[in-house]
């Protein structure tokens, strides 16, 4: 949610990047001004072989074609370059240029000696600042190239080539590449910027049990596609709004997709007088008050857009993009006005009208939790101290499930998880655990039940996944089998027990010989991913 | 008679008289053209020296020429005439020409005439000429070759005379190849040589003679003295290649200085422009340069083994204590001698000995411990040299340097992953033991057989839980020991395991507990080593790139580029140490290795730049150490699914530890403070008790003891000697009585006491040594100053009995206020007891004993025996002091927070903490530390908050 954050904070550093051009065109004093004004365009619309030849066309020394050569190196990835261009005495103590140079030298930093992967047939260009995520490459170029084709599709918008992803190790790094301030990105969580012409996402190996890394990029691509159709000049909620409608469009919807989720949280809000507001979210999500509004105002985009284009047509949806392209960051209204007839707030008015009656409300709302209206509850009710100690034998048990997993003793293991299960039923984390302890003990049936289907967890889960799939591949349900699979590498690929189709090696160790060789996946990226998964584990 | 007779006879007679003039006058000619081209060439430039060889040949050329001429002068009959007749008789001489062309012409042509008629007509004008004018002519011509002969003849006889070795200087420099004349000349008489070697080599001065190889130091001043043989002659001392000129020495002769660098041949020369003459019997010198010490370095780790010599690589790791042996040896003299310390660009420079250069050879020796700052800073090889400098200030490099000794630290943070290892394996054994009693339980209806054998499992497995957690709370790895709050938690956890289990408890329940104490406390400790590593290892990344940009600009590439191999391998080295702390330390770590692989792809390729970038990136972010992914929301933002994992702690055991060890702590600030309550009331009640009536005793007391004292001596004596024992007796008593004076009968007894030790001493001392001391003097003054002594002491007594009489109210206050402390204490025990908070058996007995004398204590304030409560508050509150356990967080890295070690603040609400234990010997810094605070403290008075560490202090000392 704190990316809308940071897609606003995008917004504003590239609208400060072309004020900065026209400021250096204008301490120029020359007269090249619309020229200028071409390549930032070009640059903005990731037509970076334009940018490139007008540039060339320019031949000349000037500040403001040395700051958009510097502009352009940023686009394309070299920042070394760019660096070199802005440290010129020309652009010490240019306050205008000053963020793009302390991006350029922070960027130098993180990117120098990165391992570059091109795949020029598919048109993906990939950086990788940690080898070892070499193994994700194939999934990545496949993923982009789905998403990429998907926004002709459903945006109308050709994306060049070749698409660039920078791929990073950490927080620090992806704030160091894109400008983000790295406390900024702690805080809120940040895990991709689509930046400077670029996708930079956090490896899954960041995250601890991974995240949904695949369903990032292909929102981050539609970021970069909006940037190019609007030439940068997409409103927040729109941004977001498409974002998050496409993100899942790339591929066949899955069973945790849960499209109307948005929508009810929503129409929620609205009802209790939460609502954030389609176009009151501000210069920032990450300036809303409480994460709740954070959560909020997400969803309001989401709803929003869907219910817009629901209405209004893809068709529509392309001329608004258009139309916006040609207009100033604030005339959003008009673009609305000659597309649809009607202004923002009219759309926003039905929108709540239709969600509010079409969402009844949730009906056993836990009063007793929120306390009276507007009053917080002085002492904690019953429930809340029964959770309380829910949570605390929750952890307590399966710490000490994992313990003596992990020291060899399965059966005991299973024996703390199921003392919990009762709590959360629902959890896959937890879930998991106990089948993958039943498995070691050797109750694969146990086993097998516990991740018999998609229905009894509530969310996705890699490890759940891949015991899911492995159970299916064993009663002979290929196909099932391999959606599971791949559904839990879009989550956590670089763990042993995902990576490897429901597999492990007690304790991380190979097993005796007499065992037989450890099973190794037979689709080529899985398997190259689970024999990347057990050497990291030998290391 | 035929016309070329009659000639013929003229030129006889004119040759018979000329001739021999003219030969006298080219003789002179040549000898003054001789001496004339010697001087020119003698000014001895190039020029000079062609010009006067020319005029030479050209001289020589033109007498000989002139002497042909004039044989055969007969034989050309023409030139006869002209040079005979003509000159003798002009117009005779011509008519004779003119007939010697007719009769020529005729002889050669019939067409102009007849040859016989020319003929004759020659005889005839021949005829006419008159010998005697030929012969007056040649008499007048050999008149004046004669003069001329005579003017050369006589101005060479003047050249010559006047400056004879001129016209050899000339020649020998007109005779020069390569800028050096063939024949040595003598230039100085009364030659004399001196050498006055190097100051700094303390040798006498030598006068050398000619002949024989002369033995030099380098740097020696020669000085060559002399009379000059010849005046005006630009004398130079060379050795062919420099020169230095001859300066008078205002004493008639001439002096010069040179300084020996190389071995050469010296010799005194003269200087004609390009030219020098060379003196004969040059100096033969050779030259011995001052070589750099040698140095031989031979160490040993253990006292009982034997030195081995350098070069050797050692594991820091292995090494408790390193004995370096020297033996240093110079061909002149010693100065100093350093043992030097060298990582990567920092080095540091330990001067063990300095010597005035009067010895050629030092031997000593030299510890460095491991736990030497140094050393423990260091993450890049340390090479250890011993180094020597000669007494030769002219090169400040010119060090001996004997082989190294390379200590190979432990990778950063290794020992931090070995401590966190033993804990792991403390856990781990815990958790098999947790196994082992779930199992146990699973089973229904045990037969007594399954019991026994189930018990006897339980007990071994107990036992190896209980060893592995003890291991790894007393584990020192390099220096490296477990936080005290952190050791003393973990062997309450062991005590815990080792306490049977109650009937009726579940011994599960009770191995769960633990299992997840000890877990609780790993993964804080794994959390703290990961970010103090994580910091350490980016001082790392900061040298590889600091050596980046070394190999960049540094001429000195191969070394740079070793220094950066070194560099790097201690960056993979310590992330592989990182990798094994914990969580954290895992994604730090595998932070650390994605970056090492582009700065080690950056190397491969030579892109030197690229290190640089990422090795300052890397370090940037591992001084920032927080996890990869540092938000509490869990990844999704922005396609908005998370992965849900279990969240909460599943243990607070540790929090609930310390807890009691922060109550702990706050019990014992509490008593400490309490103490000064009650100090405060009886000093207090001292102030109020009447002392007038004593006033005008002490004074007349206080002039006995003075007259008493005149009889010994005054300080200034050799320290430690009986008359420094005495005068310092003198000055205590002096001050008892000052004390006496103005009532301070404390510090009057105490000084009495001191005095009277002193002098006691004193006399011990004088009786031993045999000193003229009187010794006699000594006793008396000693048993007339005791009785003054023991006055005071009973004033004292009166004054305690009155002050405590006075504040007894107060003292029955802090007497159920000590009796509360008592009850908080016996509280805080029992909670150590058992469970979560359980504390190690040495805390719970000193807490025990604190709260049983605590109990004393506030019985005797409830009495009123303040001066015995307040000692039993004390002797109670060492027992407390000694029971903080202090928190299970490792401790901080000192350069972090300026907080003592063991993670407690100096102070607390405004107020100088007065508890602290006296550091052991084992921390000799902090011990050394200690000392100079407690010494400050010392020197600000008795009083104060300060007063019970230092007592404890001395005490501890005296222990």
């Amino acid at each position: 949610m704190k990316g809308l954050a940071s897609r606003v904070r995008g917004l504003l550093l590239c609208g400060v990047a072309v004020a900065a051009t026209l400021g250096v065109a204008r301490a120029d004093g020359i007269g090249n001004r619309s020229r200028v004004q071409r390549i930032a365009n070009a640059t903005t619309e990731l037509d970076v072989n334009r940018a490139q030849k007008l540039l060339n066309e320019a031949n000349s020394d000037s500040r403001s074609l040395a700051f958009e050569r510097a502009r352009l190196a940023v686009y394309l990835g070299d920042c070394q370059t760019a660096a070199a261009i802005l440290a010129g005495p020309s652009f010490s103590g240019e306050e205008q240029a000053a963020d793009l140079v302390e991006l350029t030298k922070t960027c130098s930093g993180a990117t120098a000696a990165g391992l570059v992967v091109e795949d020029k047939k598919q048109g993906v260009w990939i950086r990788l600042q940690d080898e070892r995520d070499r193994v994700l490459v194939p999934i990545i170029v496949d993923v982009a190239v789905k998403a990429r084709a998907t926004m002709v599709r459903d945006l109308g918008v050709v994306m060049p080539r070749p698409l660039r992803i920078d791929l990073v190790r950490d927080l620090f790094s992806l704030a160091a590449v894109t400008g983000l301030p790295v406390t900024a990105a702690e805080t809120t969580g940040t895990i991709a910027v689509a930046r400077w012409g670029r996708v930079t996402m956090l490896s899954p190996r960041a995250v601890s049990h991974g995240y949904p890394w695949q369903d990032t990029l292909a929102h981050e691509v539609t970021h970069l596609a909006l940037s190019r159709a609007t030439r940068d000049n997409a409103p927040l909620w729109l941004q977001e709004g498409i974002a998050k409608r496409e993100e899942s469009r790339w591929r066949k919807p899955e069973p945790f997709d849960r499209p109307g989720r948005y929508d009810r949280i929503a129409a929620d809000a609205l009802r209790d007088g939460r609502s954030v507001g389609v176009d009151a979210i501000g210069a920032s999500i990450a300036l809303l008050p409480t994460p709740e509004a954070a959560g909020i105002a997400f969803a309001e985009v989401t709803s929003f857009m869907a219910y817009w284009i629901e209405r209004n047509g893809v068709a529509a949806l392309r001329l608004l993009l258009a139309d916006l392209k040609g207009l100033a960051r604030g005339e959003t209204d008009q673009a609305m006005i000659s597309v649809t007839g009607f202004p923002l707030r009219y759309w926003t008015a039905l929108w709540k009208k239709d969600r509010l009656a079409k969402l009844k409300p949730d009906a056993p709302q836990a009063d007793a939790e929120k306390g009276k209206k507007g009053k917080k509850p002085k002492t904690p009710t019953k429930n809340a101290r029964q959770r309380a100690v829910d949570e605390r034998e929750l952890a307590r048990r399966v710490r000490l499930g994992d313990l003596l997993h992990a020291t060899g003793h399965a059966p005991q293991a299973a024996t703390q998880l199921l003392r919990v299960l009762n709590v959360a039923p629902r959890e896959p984390a937890v879930v998991a655990r106990l089948a993958r302890a039943h498995v070691d003990a050797g109750d694969l049936g146990l086993a097998a039940k516990l991740v018999e289907s998609t229905d009894s967890v509530r969310s996705s889960h890699g490890a759940w996944m891949a015991l899911h799939g492995r159970f299916l591949l064993q009663s002979r349900q290929a196909e099932n089998a391999d959606r599971a699979f791949r559904m839990g590498v879009a989550i956590d690929p670089l763990s042993e027990t995902v990576a490897c189709e429901g597999y492990w090696r007690p304790g991380g160790r190979d097993p005796a010989p007499t065992a037989g060789k450890p099973h190794l996946p037979k689709d080529p990226a899985r398997r190259a991913l689970c024999e990347a998964a057990r050497s990291a584990h030998d290391l | 008679m035929p016309p070329q007779h009659i000639l013929d006879s003229l030129v006889r007679l004119w040759r018979r008289k000329v001739t021999p003039a003219l030969a006298l006058a080219l003789m002179a000619g040549v000898l003054l053209g001789v001496l004339l081209t010697a001087h020119v060439s003698r000014v001895g430039t190039i020029g000079a020296r062609v010009l006067g060889g020319v005029l030479l040949v050209t001289l020589l050329i033109g007498a000989l020429t002139t002497l042909v001429r004039q044989r055969r002068l007969a034989r050309r009959p023409k030139e006869s005439v002209e040079r005979v007749l003509v000159p003798a008789d002009p117009e005779t001489g011509k008519r004779v020409l003119r007939a010697l062309n007719l009769a020529e012409q005729t002889r050669a042509r019939t067409d102009v005439g007849s040859h016989d008629l020319a003929d004759l007509h020659l005889r005839r004008v021949l005829s006419r000429v008159s010998p005697k004018t030929v012969e007056g002519a040649a008499s007048r011509r050999a008149r004046s070759w004669h003069f001329a002969a005579m003017a050369a003849g006589l101005t060479s006889l003047v050249v010559m005379v006047i400056a004879p070795l001129r016209i050899l200087e000339g020649y020998d420099v007109l005779m020069a190849r390569g800028g050096r004349a063939p024949l040595a000349i003598p230039w100085l008489d009364f030659t004399r040589v001196q050498a006055q070697p190097p100051a700094y080599l303390r040798a006498r001065d030598r006068v050398l003679f000619p002949g024989a190889v002369q033995v030099l130091p380098k740097g020696t001043v020669l000085t060559v003295r002399g009379v000059p043989k010849f005046d005006s002659r630009h004398l130079v001392l060379t050795d062919g290649k420099s020169e230095v000129p001859f300066v008078s020495d205002a004493k008639g002769g001439v002096v010069a200085r040179w300084t020996l660098e190389e071995s050469t041949r010296l010799m005194v020369g003269a200087r004609f422009g390009d030219v020098l003459i060379p003196g004969p019997e040059p100096l033969e010198l050779e030259s011995v340069p001052d070589r750099p010490p040698v140095v031989e370095l031979q160490f040993r780790l253990d006292q009982s083994a034997k030195a081995r010599p350098a070069p050797a690589r050692l594991k820091l790791a292995d090494v408790e204590r390193l004995e370096l042996f020297y033996a240093a040896s110079d061909d002149y003299g010693l100065r100093q001698v350093d043992v030097v310390l060298t990582a990567g660009d920092r080095d540091q420079r330990r001067t063990i000995d300095r010597l005035a250069g009067e010895v050629r050879s030092a031997q000593g020796g030299h510890v460095l411990l491991a736990t030497d700052a140094f050393l423990r800073r260091m993450f890049l090889p340390v090479r250890v040299t011993v180094q020597a400098r000669d007494t030769d200030p002219t090169e400040d490099s010119k060090w001996g340097i004997s082989r190294e000794i390379v200590l190979v630290p432990p990778a950063v943070g290794e020992r931090e992953a070995a401590r966190y290892s033993d804990l792991k394996q403390g856990r781990d054994e815990l958790t098999r033991l947790l196994a082992l009693r779930m199992a146990h339980e699973a089973v229904v209806n045990r037969s007594p057989k399954q019991m026994g054998q189930h018990r006897k499992e339980d007990k071994l497995a107990q036992a190896r839980a209980a060893t592995a957690l003890r291991t790894a709370a007393d584990a020192v790895h390099g220096g490296l020991r477990m936080p005290s709050g952190a050791r003393a938690f973990i062997l309450g956890q062991a005590r815990v395991i080792d306490r049977a289990v109650p009937r009726g408890a579940s011994a599960v329940r009770r191995s769960e507990d633990v299992v997840l104490a000890v877990d609780s406390v790993l993964r804080r400790m794994g959390v703290t080593d990961a970010r103090n590593v994580s910091k350490q290892l980016g001082d790392v990344a900061e040298e590889v790139a600091v050596s980046a940009r070394a190999v960049l600009n540094s001429e000195e590439r191969t070394r740079s580029v070793q220094r950066l191999d070194g560099a790097v391998d201690s960056l993979k080295r310590g992330g592989k140490s990182l990798r094994q702390l914990g969580t954290l330390g895992a994604d730090l770590g595998s932070v650390a290795k994605a970056d090492t692989g582009r700065i080690e792809r950056a190397i491969k390729d030579e892109n030197w730049v690229a290190v640089e970038l990422a090795a300052r990136h890397l370090a940037a972010r591992l001084r920032r150490p927080n996890p990869s992914f540092g938000s509490k929301r869990r990844g999704g933002v922005e396609s908005g699914g998370s992965v849900g994992q279990p969240s909460g702690e599943p243990s607070t055991a540790d929090d609930g530890f310390n807890q009691l060890a922060q109550e702990l702590d706050s019990l014992a600030r509490d008593h400490a403070g309490e103490i000064s309550n009650m100090e405060r009331a009886l000093a207090d009640g001292e102030k109020a008790v009447p002392m007038d009536d004593l006033t005008d005793e002490a004074k007349q007391r206080a002039e006995k003891i003075r007259k008493l004292l005149r009889d010994l001596p005054l300080s200034g004596a050799e320290p430690g000697s009986p008359r420094a024992r005495a005068a310092l007796g003198r000055e205590h008593g002096s001050a008892m009585a000052q004390s006496l004076e103005q009532m301070a009968l404390r510090d009057a007894v105490k000084s009495g006491k001191s005095a009277m030790a002193a002098l006691r001493d004193a006399r011990k001392r004088a009786k031993a040594a045999g000193a003229d001391l009187q010794q006699q003097t000594l006793k008396r003054t000693e048993d007339e100053l005791m009785p003054h002594v023991r006055w005071a002491e009973q004033q004292l007594e009166r004054l305690r009995k009155g002050a405590e009489a006075r504040s007894k109210q107060a003292l029955q206050g802090g007497g159920d206020r000590e009796q509360e402390l008592a009850r908080r204490a016996g509280n805080l025990g029992s909670r150590g007891l058992v469970g979560e908070t359980a504390l190690p058996q040495d805390m719970l007995e000193n807490i025990q004993r604190a709260e049983s004398l605590m109990r004393d204590a506030a019985r005797e304030l409830s009495a009123g025996n303040g001066k015995k409560g307040i000692e039993m508050q004390r002797k109670a509150q060492r027992w407390l002091e000694r029971s903080t356990p202090g928190q299970t967080e490792s401790e901080p890295q000192e350069s972090d927070t300026g907080k003592s070690p063991t993670g407690k603040s100096s102070g607390g609400k405004g107020q100088m903490s007065t508890e602290g234990t006296v550091p052991g010997g084992d921390r000799k810094n902090r011990a050394e530390d200690f000392r100079k605070r407690v010494l400050r403290g010392l020197g600000k008075g008795s009083d104060g908050k300060l007063s019970p560490a230092v007592r404890r202090y001395a005490e501890a000392l005296l222990r």
